[in-house]
């Protein structure tokens, strides 16, 4: 074993149609990280083998079909199942995942998937990294002693400015925007796509949630900062087409700049 | 046009691990593929870079002073290109942070670097060496951008 420094423990996997990276910090040997990055990265390939709904084949699609009852999909895919009904009725419906006409648990997926390869590396002993599936980030640890990770969120009106830098001790962040993807979050109760808010960064302890709260405070619009008010242990930032913002108060602690 | 992206990247899974050593220790990068199944052997080529015996964290300037000047960096690989920053330092602060080469392979990479980057460039200007560890929002180029300013960092000494 050749004992290195995992400061520059980067790994960059194409899957799901993104792009998740790995950031492990802190003394591991070589042989550990990349027995956790082979484990996090094969998790990460099933699951869109699994959960694709461009694949024809896939255990999801083969269920939307009729073709598989819930009882004979793996347990995952059911976990996935039981996850969207929680988070339509904790959204009041604006996270829905049947709003296109079938069941599309993308808006799920990505962020519990990427929970899920935190906890593989953490039952590795790599308890300080960084997941990032596409701006969408899971933390955990920190980047080296006595230090906290620090989270810029993206601006999404200037190209050329952040809406905040934050600092994180563990958790995640997660922002839903119309700027990269377009108007891709559909408001399930006018079937029309969502522009009232240019974007929505939610804070909270795990990804799943924090991005499936984000995507619905898109859909929500004007409500938004008012249902994210309610929410306990997640704090968020809105910003308008307008350029105008507004944040939770421990939104605006977390803030360095 | 989704279906497209997932098409492109789908048939090109494949990763690549790379270690950089702390200064100290043997200074070569070691390379180590990850993967599994078929896809094992396929490597998306430049697809992650650490720079030779940088790490990605910095102290956040305690202690050293820089030089006044410019600095560039080291050329970056990630998974769509290439990427090289210069910082400037003057009165021992970063006054500006240019991108001396970022070539996309890909055009929608590029789409996305002609947003990210200039963000990024502003945060290493108002942050003044303090390290952005992640972009929530911006995909793709943050890490690439924190080691390229990161090496140009170093050559300054801050």
């Amino acid at each position: 074993m050749t004992p290195c420094d995992a400061g520059g423990g980067l790994a960059r996997l194409e899957v799901m149609g993104t792009v998740v990276s790995f950031a492990i910090r802190g003394p591991a040997p070589a042989t550990l990280l990349e027995r956790a990055l082979y484990e996090a990265v094969s998790w990460l390939r099933w699951v869109d083998e699994t959960f694709s709904t461009y694949k024809s084949g896939s255990e999801v699609n083969r269920f939307d079909r009729g073709e598989l009852p819930p009882s004979g999909c793996c347990p995952e895919v059911r976990q996935v199942l039981a996850l969207c009904h929680q988070l339509n009725q904790g959204t009041g419906g604006f996270f829905d995942a049947w709003a296109r006409g079938r069941w599309d648990p993308s808006g799920v997926v990505k962020g519990w998937s990427i929970d899920r390869a935190s906890d593989i590396l953490l039952a590795h002993g790599l308890g300080d990294h960084i997941v990032d599936g596409g701006g969408d980030v899971r933390l955990r640890g920190a980047p080296r002693p006595g230090a906290t990770w620090t989270v810029g969120v993206r601006h999404p009106l200037q190209r050329d400015a952040f809406a905040a830098a934050l600092a994180v001790g563990a958790g995640a962040v997660a922002t839903s925007g119309t700027y990269e993807r377009g108007l891709h979050v559909l408001d399930p109760f006018t079937g029309r796509a969502a522009c009232t808010l240019a974007s929505v960064t939610v804070v909270g302890p795990d990804l799943t949630t924090a991005d499936a709260y984000a995507t619905a405070a898109l859909a929500m619009g004007r409500a938004a900062p008012g249902w994210l008010e309610t929410l306990d242990g997640y704090d968020a930032q809105v910003t308008t087409p307008e350029g105008r913002g507004w944040s939770t108060e421990g939104f605006k602690r977390l803030r360095v700049a | 046009m989704r279906r497209a992206v997932i098409a492109t990247v789908g048939t090109a899974v494949g990763l690549v691990l790379l270690l950089g050593y702390k200064a100290g220790t043997p200074s070569k990068p070691q390379e180590v593929s990850v993967g599994g199944g078929a896809a094992a052997t396929t490597t998306v080529p430049g697809a992650t870079t650490t720079a030779p015996g940088s790490t990605t964290t910095t102290t956040g300037g305690s202690g050293g002073s820089a030089t006044a000047g410019t600095f560039t960096g080291q050329l970056v690989d990630y998974a769509y290109g290439d990427l090289q920053v210069a910082v400037t330092i003057k009165d021992n602060r970063v006054s500006d942070v240019s991108v001396v080469e970022n070539e996309a392979t890909d055009p929608r990479s590029q789409m996305i670097d002609s947003e990210a980057v200039p963000i990024l460039q502003q945060e290493a200007l108002s942050a003044q060496g303090v390290n952005i560890d992640v972009v929530s929002g911006a995909t793709f180029t943050s890490d690439a951008f924190a080691q390229a300013l990161q090496s140009a960092l170093q050559k300054a000494g801050k």
